[in-house]
Protein backbone atom coordinates (compact mmCIF):
# COMPACT_ATOMS: atom_id res chain seq x y z
CA UNK A 1 0.00 0.00 0.00
CA UNK A 2 1.39 3.09 -0.98
CA UNK A 3 1.66 6.30 1.44
CA UNK A 4 -0.14 9.22 1.18
CA UNK A 5 2.26 12.18 0.01
CA UNK A 6 0.13 14.76 1.20
CA UNK A 7 0.32 13.36 4.38
CA UNK A 8 3.81 12.99 4.51
CA UNK A 9 4.67 16.54 4.20
CA UNK A 10 2.23 18.45 6.01
CA UNK A 11 4.17 16.17 9.41
CA UNK A 12 7.84 17.18 8.23
CA UNK A 13 7.69 20.66 9.20
CA UNK A 14 11.35 22.25 9.08
CA UNK A 15 11.69 22.93 12.73
CA UNK A 16 10.50 18.78 13.25
CA UNK A 17 13.08 17.55 10.76
CA UNK A 18 15.96 19.96 12.25
CA UNK A 19 14.94 18.62 15.97
CA UNK A 20 14.62 14.99 14.55
CA UNK A 21 18.11 15.18 13.43
CA UNK A 22 19.18 16.00 16.89
CA UNK A 23 21.49 13.24 19.10
CA UNK A 24 21.55 12.79 22.93
CA UNK A 25 24.19 15.64 23.43
CA UNK A 26 22.26 18.29 21.06
CA UNK A 27 19.29 17.53 23.46
CA UNK A 28 21.20 17.39 26.69
CA UNK A 29 22.62 20.98 25.88
CA UNK A 30 19.59 22.24 24.89
CA UNK A 31 18.08 21.41 28.60
CA UNK A 32 20.89 23.24 30.09
CA UNK A 33 20.26 26.08 28.04
CA UNK A 34 16.32 26.07 29.03
CA UNK A 35 17.19 25.79 32.75
CA UNK A 36 19.31 28.40 32.24
CA UNK A 37 17.66 30.91 30.28
CA UNK A 38 14.44 30.41 32.35
CA UNK A 39 16.86 30.58 36.14
CA UNK A 40 17.86 33.61 34.76
CA UNK A 41 14.65 34.64 33.89
CA UNK A 42 12.99 34.81 37.21
CA UNK A 43 16.81 36.39 39.01
CA UNK A 44 18.98 33.85 38.96
CA UNK A 45 20.15 31.24 41.46
CA UNK A 46 21.00 32.38 45.13
CA UNK A 47 24.87 32.93 46.04
CA UNK A 48 25.55 29.91 48.54
CA UNK A 49 27.36 31.81 50.48
CA UNK A 50 28.06 30.20 54.12
CA UNK A 51 29.10 33.91 55.62
CA UNK A 52 30.00 32.23 59.33
CA UNK A 53 32.17 35.19 61.42
CA UNK A 54 33.58 33.44 64.61
CA UNK A 55 34.41 35.89 67.47
CA UNK A 56 35.64 35.95 70.87
CA UNK A 57 33.85 36.44 74.44
CA UNK A 58 34.16 40.27 74.84
CA UNK A 59 34.41 41.10 71.34
CA UNK A 60 31.50 43.06 69.70
CA UNK A 61 29.38 40.95 67.25
CA UNK A 62 26.80 42.92 64.54
CA UNK A 63 24.00 40.67 63.23
CA UNK A 64 22.73 44.27 60.97
CA UNK A 65 19.95 44.50 64.17
CA UNK A 66 21.72 44.33 67.29
CA UNK A 67 25.29 44.99 68.20
CA UNK A 68 26.21 41.86 71.03
CA UNK A 69 29.11 41.43 73.44
CA UNK A 70 28.77 38.59 75.38
CA UNK A 71 30.85 38.94 78.79
CA UNK A 72 30.35 35.52 80.90
CA UNK A 73 28.43 32.52 81.39
CA UNK A 74 27.19 30.42 84.79
CA UNK A 75 25.44 27.50 85.78
CA UNK A 76 23.59 28.05 89.17
CA UNK A 77 20.63 25.37 90.65
CA UNK A 78 18.51 28.86 90.77
CA UNK A 79 18.50 32.38 89.76
CA UNK A 80 17.81 35.21 91.75
CA UNK A 81 17.86 38.69 91.69
CA UNK A 82 19.06 39.88 95.72
CA UNK A 83 16.58 37.86 97.85
CA UNK A 84 13.67 37.39 95.23
CA UNK A 85 13.63 34.26 92.96
CA UNK A 86 13.30 34.30 89.25
CA UNK A 87 13.48 30.52 88.49
CA UNK A 88 13.20 28.29 91.18
CA UNK A 89 15.53 25.07 91.81
CA UNK A 90 13.83 22.11 90.02
CA UNK A 91 15.03 18.65 90.94
CA UNK A 92 17.30 17.10 88.20
CA UNK A 93 17.81 20.78 86.13
CA UNK A 94 19.64 23.70 86.21
CA UNK A 95 19.91 27.11 84.68
CA UNK A 96 22.64 28.61 82.00
CA UNK A 97 22.45 32.18 82.70
CA UNK A 98 24.79 34.03 79.59
CA UNK A 99 25.42 38.03 80.81
CA UNK A 100 26.06 40.33 77.07
CA UNK A 101 25.76 43.84 76.28
CA UNK A 102 22.95 44.56 73.44
CA UNK A 103 22.89 47.39 71.14
CA UNK A 104 19.81 47.69 68.90
CA UNK A 105 21.55 49.36 65.50
CA UNK A 106 18.03 49.53 63.90
CA UNK A 107 14.97 52.05 63.54
CA UNK A 108 12.48 49.49 65.21
CA UNK A 109 11.53 47.98 69.07
CA UNK A 110 14.09 44.85 68.32
CA UNK A 111 12.71 41.36 69.78
CA UNK A 112 15.17 39.70 72.17
CA UNK A 113 13.44 36.20 72.70
CA UNK A 114 15.52 34.81 69.83
CA UNK A 115 18.33 36.73 69.78
CA UNK A 116 20.90 34.09 71.35
CA UNK A 117 20.93 30.74 69.63
CA UNK A 118 22.66 28.00 72.30
CA UNK A 119 23.88 24.81 69.90
CA UNK A 120 24.34 21.45 71.05
CA UNK A 121 21.72 21.41 73.83
CA UNK A 122 19.07 19.41 73.05
CA UNK A 123 17.04 19.51 75.87
CA UNK A 124 17.39 23.39 76.26
CA UNK A 125 14.71 25.32 77.71
CA UNK A 126 14.91 28.95 77.24
CA UNK A 127 13.32 30.50 80.39
CA UNK A 128 13.64 34.76 79.68
CA UNK A 129 15.58 37.49 79.34
CA UNK A 130 16.35 39.75 82.44
CA UNK A 131 17.74 43.42 82.79
CA UNK A 132 21.00 42.97 84.98
CA UNK A 133 20.51 45.92 86.83
CA UNK A 134 16.95 45.21 88.36
CA UNK A 135 16.22 41.38 87.02
CA UNK A 136 13.65 42.99 85.38
CA UNK A 137 12.28 40.82 82.61
CA UNK A 138 12.66 42.23 78.87
CA UNK A 139 10.71 41.62 75.39
CA UNK A 140 12.50 44.34 73.68
CA UNK A 141 14.73 46.85 73.18
CA UNK A 142 14.23 49.98 71.40
CA UNK A 143 16.21 51.86 68.74
CA UNK A 144 19.55 53.18 70.05
CA UNK A 145 19.54 51.67 73.63
CA UNK A 146 21.70 49.52 74.85
CA UNK A 147 21.04 46.91 77.96
CA UNK A 148 23.33 44.47 79.49
CA UNK A 149 20.76 41.21 79.70
CA UNK A 150 20.71 37.91 81.29
CA UNK A 151 19.66 35.30 78.91
CA UNK A 152 18.79 32.16 80.65
CA UNK A 153 18.07 28.71 79.72
CA UNK A 154 17.05 25.13 81.80
CA UNK A 155 19.30 22.58 80.78
CA UNK A 156 19.49 18.88 82.04
CA UNK A 157 21.45 18.43 85.64
CA UNK A 158 24.44 16.61 83.92
CA UNK A 159 23.98 18.59 80.53
CA UNK A 160 26.99 21.32 81.40
CA UNK A 161 29.68 21.68 84.24
CA UNK A 162 31.69 24.57 85.41
CA UNK A 163 34.22 24.45 83.07
CA UNK A 164 32.87 23.12 80.32
CA UNK A 165 32.37 25.15 77.18
CA UNK A 166 29.06 26.49 74.97
CA UNK A 167 28.77 27.74 71.67
CA UNK A 168 26.78 30.39 70.71
CA UNK A 169 24.90 31.44 67.73
CA UNK A 170 23.31 34.88 66.44
CA UNK A 171 22.27 34.77 62.91
CA UNK A 172 22.87 37.59 60.73
CA UNK A 173 19.69 39.50 59.97
CA UNK A 174 18.39 41.62 57.46
CA UNK A 175 14.92 44.09 57.74
CA UNK A 176 11.98 43.33 55.27
CA UNK A 177 8.84 43.46 54.14
CA UNK A 178 7.03 40.24 55.89
CA UNK A 179 4.92 37.94 53.68
CA UNK A 180 2.14 36.32 55.81
CA UNK A 181 1.81 39.38 58.33
CA UNK A 182 1.38 42.80 57.70
CA UNK A 183 4.66 44.97 58.74
CA UNK A 184 8.38 44.90 58.15
CA UNK A 185 10.56 42.79 60.21
CA UNK A 186 13.86 41.55 61.09
CA UNK A 187 14.61 38.20 59.08
CA UNK A 188 17.47 35.66 60.19
CA UNK A 189 19.60 34.76 57.25
CA UNK A 190 19.52 30.99 56.53
CA UNK A 191 23.05 30.75 56.08
CA UNK A 192 24.91 33.73 58.08
CA UNK A 193 25.76 34.00 61.19
CA UNK A 194 28.42 35.06 64.36
CA UNK A 195 29.79 32.34 66.35
CA UNK A 196 31.60 32.42 69.76
CA UNK A 197 32.53 29.95 72.08
CA UNK A 198 32.39 30.65 76.18
CA UNK A 199 33.56 28.93 79.42
CA UNK A 200 30.93 28.22 81.80
CA UNK A 201 31.71 29.54 85.41
CA UNK A 202 29.92 29.68 88.45
CA UNK A 203 27.82 33.12 89.72
CA UNK A 204 29.64 35.61 91.11
CA UNK B 1 6.33 29.34 3.39
CA UNK B 2 2.94 27.07 4.17
CA UNK B 3 5.50 24.89 6.24
CA UNK B 4 6.84 27.41 7.62
CA UNK B 5 4.11 29.16 9.56
CA UNK B 6 2.94 24.95 10.73
CA UNK B 7 6.05 24.88 12.16
CA UNK B 8 5.43 28.00 14.35
CA UNK B 9 1.81 27.11 14.74
CA UNK B 10 2.93 24.43 16.87
CA UNK B 11 5.52 26.42 19.04
CA UNK B 12 2.67 29.02 19.53
CA UNK B 13 1.51 27.34 22.86
CA UNK B 14 5.31 27.28 24.34
CA UNK B 15 5.73 30.90 23.21
CA UNK B 16 2.18 31.89 24.62
CA UNK B 17 3.04 30.38 28.31
CA UNK B 18 6.60 31.65 28.47
CA UNK B 19 5.30 34.92 27.48
CA UNK B 20 3.04 34.71 30.61
CA UNK B 21 5.08 33.54 32.61
CA UNK B 22 7.59 36.19 32.10
CA UNK B 23 4.84 38.88 32.82
CA UNK B 24 3.75 37.75 35.77
CA UNK B 25 6.89 36.93 36.95
CA UNK B 26 7.84 40.66 36.25
CA UNK B 27 4.23 41.84 38.03
CA UNK B 28 5.64 40.12 40.88
CA UNK B 29 8.37 41.41 41.33
CA UNK B 30 7.02 44.95 41.13
CA UNK B 31 3.44 44.85 43.54
CA UNK B 32 2.97 47.61 45.54
CA UNK B 33 4.67 46.42 49.36
CA UNK B 34 1.53 45.39 52.09
CA UNK B 35 2.38 48.03 54.10
CA UNK B 36 1.78 50.64 50.79
CA UNK B 37 -1.55 49.00 49.87
CA UNK B 38 -3.05 48.22 53.41
CA UNK B 39 -1.98 51.64 55.53
CA UNK B 40 -3.91 53.45 57.14
CA UNK B 41 -5.61 56.47 56.73
CA UNK B 42 -3.89 59.22 59.45
CA UNK B 43 -5.89 61.33 61.42
CA UNK B 44 -3.40 64.39 62.23
CA UNK B 45 -3.77 66.75 65.53
CA UNK B 46 -1.46 69.16 67.54
CA UNK B 47 -0.87 68.97 71.46
CA UNK B 48 -4.16 69.71 73.34
CA UNK B 49 -6.65 69.16 70.36
CA UNK B 50 -8.99 66.56 69.95
CA UNK B 51 -8.25 64.15 67.25
CA UNK B 52 -11.19 61.49 66.33
CA UNK B 53 -10.98 58.63 63.72
CA UNK B 54 -12.96 55.74 63.23
CA UNK B 55 -13.30 54.22 66.35
CA UNK B 56 -11.49 56.25 68.26
CA UNK B 57 -10.80 59.42 70.02
CA UNK B 58 -7.61 60.87 71.75
CA UNK B 59 -5.93 64.24 73.31
CA UNK B 60 -2.46 64.75 74.26
CA UNK B 61 -2.01 66.99 76.89
CA UNK B 62 1.79 67.21 77.32
CA UNK B 63 4.85 65.36 77.31
CA UNK B 64 6.99 65.15 80.22
CA UNK B 65 10.88 64.12 79.70
CA UNK B 66 13.04 62.65 81.93
CA UNK B 67 15.74 60.14 83.27
CA UNK B 68 13.47 58.54 86.30
CA UNK B 69 10.05 57.25 86.23
CA UNK B 70 8.64 56.98 89.65
CA UNK B 71 4.86 55.18 90.23
CA UNK B 72 2.20 56.01 92.39
CA UNK B 73 0.44 53.27 92.30
CA UNK B 74 0.95 49.57 93.75
CA UNK B 75 3.73 48.42 93.15
CA UNK B 76 5.53 52.15 94.01
CA UNK B 77 8.81 51.96 92.34
CA UNK B 78 11.19 54.11 90.25
CA UNK B 79 12.68 52.76 87.32
CA UNK B 80 15.85 54.66 85.81
CA UNK B 81 16.14 54.93 82.13
CA UNK B 82 19.41 53.34 79.96
CA UNK B 83 18.27 56.10 77.74
CA UNK B 84 15.32 58.35 79.08
CA UNK B 85 12.22 58.53 79.44
CA UNK B 86 9.44 60.62 77.38
CA UNK B 87 6.09 60.10 79.09
CA UNK B 88 3.10 61.42 76.48
CA UNK B 89 -0.65 62.53 79.01
CA UNK B 90 -3.52 61.85 77.03
CA UNK B 91 -6.95 60.31 76.77
CA UNK B 92 -8.01 58.15 74.78
CA UNK B 93 -11.80 56.24 74.05
CA UNK B 94 -13.31 54.09 71.78
CA UNK B 95 -16.43 55.74 69.97
CA UNK B 96 -18.01 52.29 68.68
CA UNK B 97 -16.62 49.25 70.62
CA UNK B 98 -14.29 47.81 72.97
CA UNK B 99 -10.95 47.20 72.04
CA UNK B 100 -7.12 47.59 72.68
CA UNK B 101 -5.42 51.34 72.07
CA UNK B 102 -2.01 50.72 70.68
CA UNK B 103 0.35 53.14 70.03
CA UNK B 104 4.05 54.23 69.20
CA UNK B 105 6.05 56.98 69.21
CA UNK B 106 8.27 58.14 66.33
CA UNK B 107 11.20 59.99 67.25
CA UNK B 108 13.48 60.93 64.31
CA UNK B 109 14.19 58.24 62.06
CA UNK B 110 13.04 55.58 64.93
CA UNK B 111 9.97 53.94 66.07
CA UNK B 112 9.32 53.60 69.85
CA UNK B 113 6.62 51.18 71.26
CA UNK B 114 5.64 51.72 75.10
CA UNK B 115 7.86 50.42 77.76
CA UNK B 116 7.42 47.20 79.13
CA UNK B 117 8.06 48.47 82.47
CA UNK B 118 4.65 50.09 83.38
CA UNK B 119 2.31 47.69 82.05
CA UNK B 120 -0.13 48.23 85.35
CA UNK B 121 -0.07 52.10 85.46
CA UNK B 122 -0.08 52.89 82.19
CA UNK B 123 -2.35 53.55 79.31
CA UNK B 124 -2.97 50.54 76.83
CA UNK B 125 -5.87 48.66 78.70
CA UNK B 126 -8.71 47.72 77.11
CA UNK B 127 -11.35 50.50 76.12
CA UNK B 128 -14.79 50.36 76.68
CA UNK B 129 -17.01 52.75 74.54
CA UNK B 130 -17.88 55.82 76.18
CA UNK B 131 -15.45 55.68 78.70
CA UNK B 132 -12.23 57.70 78.53
CA UNK B 133 -9.26 56.65 79.88
CA UNK B 134 -6.86 59.56 80.96
CA UNK B 135 -3.01 58.44 82.15
CA UNK B 136 -0.08 58.41 80.38
CA UNK B 137 2.50 55.83 77.36
CA UNK B 138 6.14 56.23 78.83
CA UNK B 139 8.86 55.35 76.14
CA UNK B 140 12.26 54.68 76.75
CA UNK B 141 14.23 56.47 73.98
CA UNK B 142 18.38 58.07 73.40
CA UNK B 143 18.81 61.02 75.27
CA UNK B 144 19.94 63.22 72.17
CA UNK B 145 17.07 62.70 70.05
CA UNK B 146 14.56 64.43 72.84
CA UNK B 147 17.15 67.04 73.81
CA UNK B 148 15.74 70.88 73.63
CA UNK B 149 15.72 71.51 70.02
CA UNK B 150 15.51 68.51 68.68
CA UNK B 151 13.31 67.84 65.79
CA UNK B 152 9.42 67.66 67.03
CA UNK B 153 8.16 63.91 67.61
CA UNK B 154 5.13 61.93 66.69
CA UNK B 155 2.61 60.10 68.83
CA UNK B 156 0.09 57.47 67.06
CA UNK B 157 -2.83 55.90 68.28
CA UNK B 158 -5.09 53.59 66.75
CA UNK B 159 -7.40 50.75 68.07
CA UNK B 160 -6.88 46.79 67.61
CA UNK B 161 -5.32 47.00 63.67
CA UNK B 162 -4.33 49.82 62.41
CA UNK B 163 -5.30 48.31 58.44
CA UNK B 164 -7.07 50.30 56.70
CA UNK B 165 -8.20 52.12 59.90
CA UNK B 166 -8.38 55.68 61.13
CA UNK B 167 -4.70 56.04 63.05
CA UNK B 168 -4.31 59.34 65.01
CA UNK B 169 -1.18 61.26 64.99
CA UNK B 170 -0.33 63.93 67.30
CA UNK B 171 2.65 65.89 66.42
CA UNK B 172 4.15 67.23 69.72
CA UNK B 173 7.37 70.06 69.33
CA UNK B 174 10.18 69.74 71.84
CA UNK B 175 9.98 73.60 73.07
CA UNK B 176 9.45 74.74 76.59
CA UNK B 177 5.44 75.25 75.32
CA UNK B 178 4.78 71.73 75.04
CA UNK B 179 7.45 69.82 77.20
CA UNK B 180 8.25 69.59 80.60
CA UNK B 181 12.05 68.24 82.29
CA UNK B 182 12.17 66.98 85.33
CA UNK B 183 14.81 64.64 87.34
CA UNK B 184 12.00 61.76 88.44
CA UNK B 185 8.61 62.04 86.11
CA UNK B 186 5.23 60.57 87.81
CA UNK B 187 3.37 58.49 86.61
CA UNK B 188 -0.05 58.61 87.80
CA UNK B 189 -2.67 55.85 87.55
CA UNK B 190 -4.97 55.67 84.87
CA UNK B 191 -8.49 57.26 85.31
CA UNK B 192 -11.48 56.36 83.72
CA UNK B 193 -14.53 58.45 83.52
CA UNK B 194 -17.78 58.71 81.07
CA UNK B 195 -17.69 61.41 78.74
Amino acid sequence: MEANPGVVARARSPIRQWLSGWGFSQWWKAIVAVVLASTALFGGLDTVDTGVTTFKPGDEFSDGEFTVKFERAALMPEVRAGSRVIAKEKPGRRYLAVLAVVRNDGTVPGQLSREVDLRNQPDKVAVDQFRFSDSSRIATIGPGLTEQIAFVWELPQDALSVGDSVTLRIWKKQFRQTMVSYGQTWLDSNTDYGETVIPVGSPR
Amino acid sequence: MRLRWHGLRSMAPALAVTAAIAAAAALWHNLPEPTDIYKPFDVHAAVGQQATGHGITAIVDGVRIGPKVHTVSPPEKTVQSVGTWVVVDAAVASTRDFGLPRTELIVGPNTYGPSDRFFLTALGAELQAGITQRGSWAFEVPPDLVAAGADPISLRVWMNDERLDSRIVVTIPLDDQHVSRDDVVTLEPVRKAAK
